[in-house]
């Protein structure tokens, strides 16, 4: 693990709920986007078929009107030939249905009948134009709501003939109810449209039209109160590509070269994004009597149309809707600002909290580790009381004491055995200087003292004696055997230290010894093989076997890092015998100079050594009843420990 | 016997350093003694003769065969040449071990010439003592030889049962008659050259060299 557990701690809590947020935050950008257009949509659906149905309703009346008086005036109920009769259904007729702007009949003759709503001098306004034996009259009569006559007039100037009328002739040639172009009245700016139906005899001879003016002003009015989203619109477009209702109904009129009033192609709309939106409309039309939806940019805006033919009406007429996304998703998006900021906040919020909370699970960790930290240096004991801290730490902890404490024991015993090894090393090292010395020393004294009796044995046989020669050899002679005398004192010294012997375990004090030249091992990159089976407890002092232990890995080490070599290793073993132990040290390195002569005093191949080592190690093993050697084949020091028989 | 005296038998002495044998060769030779020296064991073994009568003088701390492990050799080869060692280690163990192994005396360096000079007389006499037994046994046993089937039966009887050597008792072991028991032991004594029959079990001639 390369992190620290805080730190792990605090990125999965703080990280983890700062993923979540923004997947969350995310998924309903994305959902609430789409649904929002996906009901933007049906917003749109819905206003153009609301118009649709609306437009549908509001022309409905003038069919039905047309139909009713087409009826009683061809059935005959009602004579056309009367025309006081007929102004009073016509007035009665417009009184009821509001959206119409005038009722009137013409016949074949020219007679004819209109009844419109006026501005005055009363509201109703009727044209009575009358042909008797080819003479023509021209009357206005202007009537209250109550009919009754407010102001009359003749107009003897009027040309006005119906039968040269448009919707005359139309009804005429096709025998039966049209609808004309729809118009702009030239006084009133207000666009209208009619409606006519032929009216026959018994005979199915034509006698006359009936004809309903129709004020579609009111259609502008209701997409003025649509509402398509923030700032989108509906309106009519024929399929001539004229604007014939928009809801704002100024926009609509348009004057013509010759001076009368017309509509406004769709291409000359003074909105550019209407223009924009419906230019190629006749190809989005092809699709018969579908709704054709679709989306186009403006100013890098995005907006969303819907073309839309008025169904079950005789006139050629769309609802066209248009709408910026924006006006529906707007909200959406600001929302969503709004739900981002949130969503930091929270996170901040959340983060801190989640900070706080690893801090707050991370403390028992932390205080465990410290209190790690303070046993190790030896400042705390392993047996203070743990602080506060999780299960699975404090079983960790009973682990790591019963090491440590297992480790302390070891370290005192290796202190120990350290402590013992050095004092018997010195010990010994004295003790065989001594005997080096006096071995040494005593081969030159016995050769003096054996001369010097000799001297005097020849002095004595001399005539005559010469007293003081022999007194002064007999001096010498006794000052060697005084030094003899000393030497034999030194050795002694080393003969006392008797140290007890006890049976111990061999393959222990291997380990321990192993520890104890740790250092020297690692630093010397050499890998130590102990081969040890089971043995019986071995019989000698176990600290003076130390020695020569540490003795012969000492030497190894040095054989084997003066010699440079990439193969390093010491192998120890050892062999049980019926009576004793068989050690082995063998190591990677050269082997024994053969001009060494070993297990002498004084003799080393060692700069700074001063050659006991091994004599020492010699004494020790034989003083203990073992034997120490060098197998020079095997290039292997042995020695052998007696050990308890069975 | 007469050429077997002290003064014939030679001091051996091996030793690896020059000046003690040179020393001790000189004080030697200067009191009479007829000295040969050697460097280290090995040319001791090569030069030696069983046959020629002295001690050895052995320096216990020899380069590769040391004074012991000489004593064991020469204990293989049943060599009985008397051992004095002297050491510069002088050490209780080697002292035991060197004993143990028949050594006559074992002196720490430096030591008296005196007292060395004791040693090898007491060792030149157990020689001599040595030798004449082995010289008795050797002509007993010849003479064994010389004795007859029937003879050496009888020998060997009364060798194996000292208490019962009446000429019945052994007549009757041997299904002969007493008066033929007595004319092959009148024999023995002849032919060996012995008094009595107390005589003949004290030569203790080994039992390999009786076999009939």
């Amino acid at each position: 693990m390369r992190y620290s557990l805080g730190f792990v701690l605090a990125l999965s809590l703080a990280g983890l709920q700062f993923i979540a947020i923004l997947i969350v935050v995310l998924t309903s950008y994305v959902s609430s986007e789409r649904a929002i257009l996906d009901h933007a949509r049906g917003l749109m659906d819905r206003a153009g078929a609301n118009a649709a149905e609306h437009t549908k309703r509001f022309l409905e009346p003038a069919t039905e009107v047309t139909e009713q008086a087409r009826r009683i005036l061809d059935s005959g109920l009602l004579s056309t030939a009367d025309t006081a009769v007929m102004e009073r259904y016509f007035f009665e007729l417009l009184s009821i249905e509001p959206q119409l702007s005038g009722i009137y009949y013409g016949d074949e003759a020219g007679n004819f009948v209109y009844v419109m709503k006026s501005d005055g001098p009363g509201p109703y306004r009727t044209k009575l134009i009358s042909i008797e034996a080819g003479q023509r009259t021209t009357e206005y009569i202007w009537r209250d709501a109550e009919y009754s006559v407010v102001d009359r007039s003749f107009d003897p100037a009027d040309t006005y003939d119906p039968r040269r009328r448009p919707w005359y002739e139309d009804a005429r040639g096709l025998a039966a109810r049209i609808w004309t172009d729809p118009y702009i009245f030239f006084s009133s700016q207000q666009p209208g449209i009619t409606v006519a139906a032929p009216i026959h005899d018994s005979a199915e001879v034509l006698r006359g039209v009936v004809g309903i003016d129709l004020d579609i002003a009111d259609i502008s009015l209701f997409l003025s109160d649509l509402t398509v989203g923030e700032t989108g619109a509906a309106f009519i477009l024929s399929d001539d590509g004229r604007v014939i209702a928009h809801p704002d109904p100024a926009r609509i009129g348009v004057r013509n070269a010759d001076g009368t009033m017309g509509f406004i192609g769709i291409n000359d709309f003074s909105d550019p994004i209407v223009r924009a939106a419906f230019a190629d409309f006749k190809a989005q039309l092809t699709v018969a009597d579908q709704p054709v939806r679709s989306e186009f940019e403006f100013a890098g805006a995005p907006f969303m149309t819907l073309l839309l033919p008025i169904p079950d009406i005789d006139l050629p007429w769309n609802i066209a809707v248009f709408a910026p996304e924006a006006d529906f998703i707007q909200g959406i998006r600001d929302n969503r600002v709004r739900n981002i900021w949130f969503a930091v906040m929270i996170s901040a919020v959340t983060g801190a909290v989640g900070l706080a909370l690893s801090e707050l699970i991370l403390r028992p960790v932390r205080a465990f580790a410290v209190r790690t930290a303070l046993v190790s240096q030896g400042e705390v004991s392993t047996g203070d009381p743990l602080p506060r801290t999780y299960k699975e730490l404090r079983a960790a902890n009973a682990t790591l004491i019963e090491e440590i404490a297992a480790r302390r024991r070891l370290d005192v015993k290796l202190q120990e055995l350290n402590r013992e090894l050095s004092h018997v090393t010195r010990v010994n090292m004295m003790g065989q200087m001594a005997t080096g010395l006096a071995h040494e020393l005593s081969q030159p004294l016995t050769a003096i003292s054996q001369n010097l009796d000799t001297a005097l044995s020849i002095a004595k046989m001399e005539e005559p004696a010469n007293g003081e020669l022999i007194s002064i050899l007999s001096e010498l002679d006794e000052q060697a055997h005084q030094g003899g005398d000393i030497i034999r004192a030194l050795r002694s010294l080393m003969r006392k230290d008797k140290s007890s012997t006890q049976p111990f375990d061999f393959a222990e004090l291997v380990g321990q010894t192993q520890r104890l030249l740790r250092q020297e091992l690692e630093a010397g990159g050499i890998a130590v093989d102990v081969h040890i089976p089971p043995l019986r407890m071995v019989i000698g002092n176990r600290v003076q076997i130390a020695q020569v232990l540490i003795n012969l890995l000492r030497n190894a080490i040095d054989a084997i890092v003066g010699a440079d070599s990439d193969n390093r290793y010491i192998r120890i073993s050892a062999l049980q015998f019926e009576t004793h132990v068989e050690v082995r040290v063998h190591d990677s390195g050269p082997g024994v100079d053969p001009d060494i002569v070993l297990f002498k005093e004084f003799k080393t191949s060692k700069p700074e050594g001063l050659g006991l080592g091994l004599s020492i190690s010699r004494t020790i093993v034989e003083t203990g009843g073992g034997q120490l050697w060098y197998d020079e084949g095997a290039h292997q020091f042995r020695f052998t420990v007696p050990c308890e028989t069975l | 016997m007469t050429d077997d005296t002290p003064q014939a038998a030679t001091v051996f002495l091996v030793d690896d350093d020059a000046d003690v044998r040179a020393s001790l060769s000189r004080a030697l030779i200067k009191r009479g003694f007829q000295v040969v020296t050697f460097a280290d064991a090995l040319q001791f073994l090569e030069a030696y003769d069983p046959e020629q009568s002295g001690c050895l003088v052995l320096d216990y701390g020899l380069p590769e065969m040391d004074g012991l492990k000489l004593q064991q050799v020469l204990s293989e080869r049943q060599i009985g040449i008397p051992i004095i060692f002297i050491s510069g280690h002088g050490g209780v163990p080697e002292t035991v071990q060197a004993i143990k192994g028949g050594a006559v005396d074992f002196l720490e360096k430096p030591f008296r010439q005196k007292v060395l000079v004791e040693c090898i007389e007491a060792a030149f006499a157990a020689d001599a003592e040595q030798r004449t037994r082995d010289k008795e046994r050797i002509l007993a046993l010849s003479r064994f030889a010389k004795l007859t089937q029937r003879e050496k039966e009888v020998a060997n009887f009364m060798i194996a049962n000292p208490s019962s050597t009446a000429s019945k008792e052994i007549g009757r072991e041997l299904n002969i008659s007493p008066r033929t028991v007595d004319h092959h032991r009148a024999r023995i004594l002849e032919k060996m050259n012995i008094g009595s029959v107390a005589e003949l079990i004290n030569l203790s001639i080994p039992q390999s060299d009786r076999t009939v």
